[in-house]
């Protein structure tokens, strides 16, 4: 009995000795981003996007974003999807309201691409590392009808970032922007190619290439049709040469 | 015959050395233009070494160059995977009690490194604080003065980190 007490007093004790405390893992904010092509073309009256992907791999916070349109032609209609909402968040229980376009949660990342994609998510390869799960922003650029052929337009989307959850005197947020560069095209497919004259004038090769070639080739023609008649009079002087002797 | 044959041999000789080059112009003018899209890759983790958002506690009015919480306050590290420099910069907002009181942005602070003297004032619209090439970091340091007869109250600010 008295060993039991014993060691019941030193389990108790032991129990009562101080766990030692995880120590919270720093926050870390991650902003991460990959664009696609920068230059963009459209025709008049047309519309083009251009892709913004967000991924978290780095963080240990949910990454909030908020995208606008920060410079844009005039009359060019620019947007950004999908639009700013509220979303509904819950912090330490306490419920929150964020006006953001979308947000990005920390995720892993994967050797392989992934074979499924949750709805509403895109597989994104991140170089060097391997794959992960992030999401997609759409700039929906629209031009007039009126535009001119050749024009160009910069659009440039300002993205920040901010996280929740923070109780200093000062909040941390993150910006970047994000620039495109729009080229205004014909909507004919078939190339053309005008030399304008000093009058104004112009003549239209639609098939250059094809001319340029039958140029070149000029010397070797002349050569060919000569080394013909050449031969053509070594041949006739033969046959002449055998019917004198065979008179 | 013999004649023929040479004069012909001639005359082939003749066209292949007014051909050749026409033909190797030809097939050195051929060629097509290759391109490709490199995706732009840039990832930038700020990590809040005290607790989160920047602390500077309890302050009286007057104080000067009181240091927050952590030191360094804050990391910024550029990601592996970044294929370019990422251009930091730096701006805040005023400090408000979110009524009437309020105190200008600029009695905060930031440096690179721990030394007082040569922090700079925060400011409304961006300011350099250096550039990060893939997988590098800097830290950053930050003081809060308080302007003497400031009300009390609780005051809070956004500082906000370009990075581009």
């Amino acid at each position: 009995m008295k060993k039991i007490c014993l060691f019941a007093l030193a389990a108790l004790l032991l129990l009562a000795l101080p766990l030692p405390a995880y120590a919270d893992e720093p926050a870390k904010y991650n902003f991460a981003s990959a664009q696609g092509d920068k230059e963009l073309t459209v025709t008049p009256g047309g519309e083009v996007r251009g892709d913004l992907y967000f991924y978290n791999i780095d963080g240990n916070r949910i990454t909030h974003l908020n995208l606008e349109v920060g410079q844009a032609p005039d009359n060019w209609e620019v947007a950004v999807e999908p639009p700013l909402s509220e979303t509904q968040v819950l912090i330490s229980g306490l419920p929150v309201t964020v006006a953001e376009n979308l947000y990005v949660e920390p995720w892993e990342l994967l050797s392989e691409e992934p074979q499924t994609v949750p709805e509403g998510m895109v597989s994104i390869k991140v170089p060097g590392r391997g794959y992960t799960l992030g999401k997609l922003a759409q700039v929906v650029i629209m031009v007039p009808e009126s535009v001119a052929l050749g024009s160009t337009g910069e659009i440039t989307i300002a993205a920040e970032a901010s996280w929740l959850g923070q109780t200093g005197a000062a909040a941390v947020k993150q910006a970047r922007d994000f620039e495109f560069t729009v080229t205004v095209v014909s909507e004919s497919e078939e190339f053309t190619e005008v030399i304008v004259g000093e009058d104004g004038s112009g003549t239209v090769s639609t098939n250059g290439a094809t001319q340029a070639a039958v140029a070149r080739w000029w010397p070797a023609l002349i050569g060919g049709a000569a080394a013909a008649i050449i031969a053509g009079v070594v041949v006739s002087r033969r046959r002449a040469a055998k019917k004198r002797a065979l008179r | 015959m013999k004649k023929l044959l040479i004069s012909l041999a001639v005359v082939g000789v003749l066209v292949g050395l007014m051909a050749a080059p026409v033909m190797a112009e030809d097939v050195g003018e051929v060629g097509k233009t290759a391109s490709v899209t490199v995706n732009a890759y840039k990832s930038v983790t700020v990590t809040d070494n005290g607790s989160p958002g920047l602390d500077f506690g309890s302050l009286t009015p007057g104080t000067e160059d009181e240091p927050e919480a952590a030191s360094p306050s804050l990391t910024i590290a550029a990601a592996v995977e970044n294929n370019g420099n990422v251009a930091v910069s730096i701006k805040g907002t005023d400090f408000s009690d979110g009524g009437s009181n309020s105190f200008d942005i600029e009695n905060a602070t930031w440096n690179t490194s721990d030394e007082t003297g040569s922090d700079q004032d925060m400011l409304e619209t961006y300011a350099p604080v250096g550039t990060l090439p893939a997988s590098t970091s800097l830290s950053i340091y930050h003081w809060l003065s308080i302007p003497g007869g400031q009300a009390a109250a609780s005051y809070t600010s956004t500082f906000t980190y370009k990075t581009e």
